[in-house]
């Protein structure tokens, strides 16, 4: 047999990894024993009863209190190993991010020094454990993903403002908010960290009871993005932002996205700036005026110009609905591949910014 | 329902790619004549596999007088189990790279050839649908 055969044979519950990080390493089966014990924030594997039958036996018997049998943590199984699994995430996400700051991105505070004080077979504990755990240095603090988050969260913020107001220059201030806010949801950030896989490899001790914890998942996920802002400079984070969080946005309508209020005084309100002729709604077609359910079909014009059509039961919210429309065009026209302030390493000035100047009057009239 | 999941991957298609299978475990007795083309992938080709995929974690897991198998599991949540049980080397790694090229969706018939978020295409139906269309 070969060498890494013999490897696999130390112990019958053994595993050896064959990702090539390890593969030059001679770990033994005490060694992965105390990788297990060092990563899994859980009970410890050989706390567990071995055999299935005294198990369920037991557990049986104590029939109140024990919920955490519901729930086992991918982390609890034996073919798992944390150091594998972190470098199996960097090539993942395809960035090269120094393992130490990985390990800080993916710490919650709950997480340190929870051994100390808590013993995790108690069951009080378990179902009284609020996992806010006390500072006891300040090096705790830079061991967890508190500052990354922050620092992630608002690159983040940052790179999704700046892409929301160079490509659509027609929206208004609050629809730039909505338009963030859509990007930035909490939910969504869950679901990417779940599609990268990020929610097996979180070391945190609140996940522990309750594994859909929403602001932790995503904590992490903008804590990663500040240790790739931190380690290989914001043009790689935003090509992560642009790859993950900005791709949210197809397959999804955009009058979903942004609320348009008044859309009737908000699309006189614009023709006017735009020094084009007022806004006029003209009934184009009706079906069964007499019935109970009529349908008005009222096009929105400026002159003689056909700017949308809207239809409604009534001519009100069929006028209401064209000019809906309207605005909607207009907000939704956009520059693709529109270059970025934040593309080189030096910010331009918005005065260098070279655009083609036709091409945005030519999108800019309604 | 299938269409449902799919519209939630093809959604993260335009951004980088992104190798839906997470970890894959490869289980084999020492003994059993059933496991001998395991063995000899664990042996030769296991290892090029894990450098060519370092996205993919392997493990390799002795299951004494038990047939061989692999588990696979995937980004979505799912896990796909596959008995190898007297299979070759060859053949084991065609089962391998077929596992690392699925995406891990549970394979339900699609009784569809296409998928819309609407129940119609055409839309609600209007009293102004067999109109031609007037440009004014």
């Amino acid at each position: 047999m070969a060498g890494i055969f013999k490897l696999i044979q130390v112990g019958r519950c053994s595993v050896q990894l064959l990702t090539c990080k390890s593969l030059g390493s001679t770990a033994n089966y005490n060694n992965f024993q105390n990788i297990i014990n060092k990563a899994v924030p859980c009970r410890s594997l050989a706390s567990r009863p071995i055999h299935k039958r005294l198990r369920k036996r037991s557990s049986s018997d104590q029939s109140s209190g024990d919920n955490l049998d519901k729930f086992k943590p991918r982390s609890a199984y034996a073919n798992w190993n944390y150091d594998a699994e972190l470098s199996a995430f960097m090539k993942r996400i395809q960035q090269n991010v120094s393992e130490d700051r990985l390990r800080m991105a993916l710490t919650h505070h709950s997480f340190l020094h929870q051994n100390d004080d808590v013993n995790y077979m108690d069951d009080n504990d378990y179902n009284t454990g609020t996992g806010v755990a006390d500072f006891k240095s300040v090096e705790d603090v830079y061991q967890s993903n508190d500052r990354l988050t922050i620092l992630g969260y608002n690159a983040m913020r940052h790179f999704v403002t700046e892409y929301v107001y160079v490509r659509y220059p027609n929206l208004k201030s609050s629809h730039i908010y909505d338009m963030i806010n859509f990007f930035m949801n909490r939910d969504g950030m869950v679901n990417i960290a779940h599609y990268l896989g990020i929610a097996d490899l979180i070391r945190s001790k609140i996940l522990l009871y309750n594994p859909v914890k929403t602001r932790i998942i995503s904590d992490v996920f903008c804590a990663i993005v500040g240790a790739i802002y931190m380690d290989l400079g914001p043009i790689e984070a935003r090509s992560f932002v642009q790859d993950f969080i900005l791709v949210q946005q197809y397959g999804r309508e955009f009058s979903d996205i942004i609320k348009i209020e008044h859309p009737i005084f908000m699309l006189t309100a614009i023709l006017k700036m735009q020094r084009m002729q007022p806004l006029e709604a003209r009934l184009l077609r009706e079906s069964g005026r007499a019935t109970h359910f009529p349908t008005y079909v009222v096009g929105a014009f400026s002159g003689s110009k056909l700017l949308s059509e809207g239809a409604g039961p009534s001519i009100k919210a069929a006028k209401s609905a064209a000019c809906q429309e309207a605005l909607l065009n207009y907000f939704q026209k956009e520059f693709r591949n529109a270059p970025l302030p934040s593309d080189h390493d030096n910010y331009l000035a918005e005065e260098e910014i070279k655009l083609d100047v036709a091409k945005i009057e030519s999108s800019n009239s309604i | 329902m299938a269409s449902t999941r799919l519209t939630v991957l093809t959604q993260f298609v335009k951004g980088r790619y992104i190798c839906q299978l997470q970890r894959i475990t490869l289980r084999y007795c020492n003994k059993g004549g059933s496991s001998r083309g395991l063995r000899e992938y664990i042996n030769s080709n296991a290892v090029d596999f894990a450098q060519k995929n370092p996205q993919v974690v392997v493990y390799v897991r002795p299951r004494p007088y038990r047939h061989p198998s692999i588990i696979a599991e995937f980004l979505n949540g799912k896990h796909k189990a596959i008995s190898v049980k007297n299979l070759s080397r060859a053949e084991i790694n065609n089962k391998v790279e077929q596992l690392r090229n699925s995406s891990g969706i549970t394979r339900k018939k699609m009784k569809r050839w296409w998928h819309t978020d609407s129940p119609s295409i055409q839309g609600v139906w209007t009293p102004f649908d067999s109109l031609p269309y007037k440009n004014y």
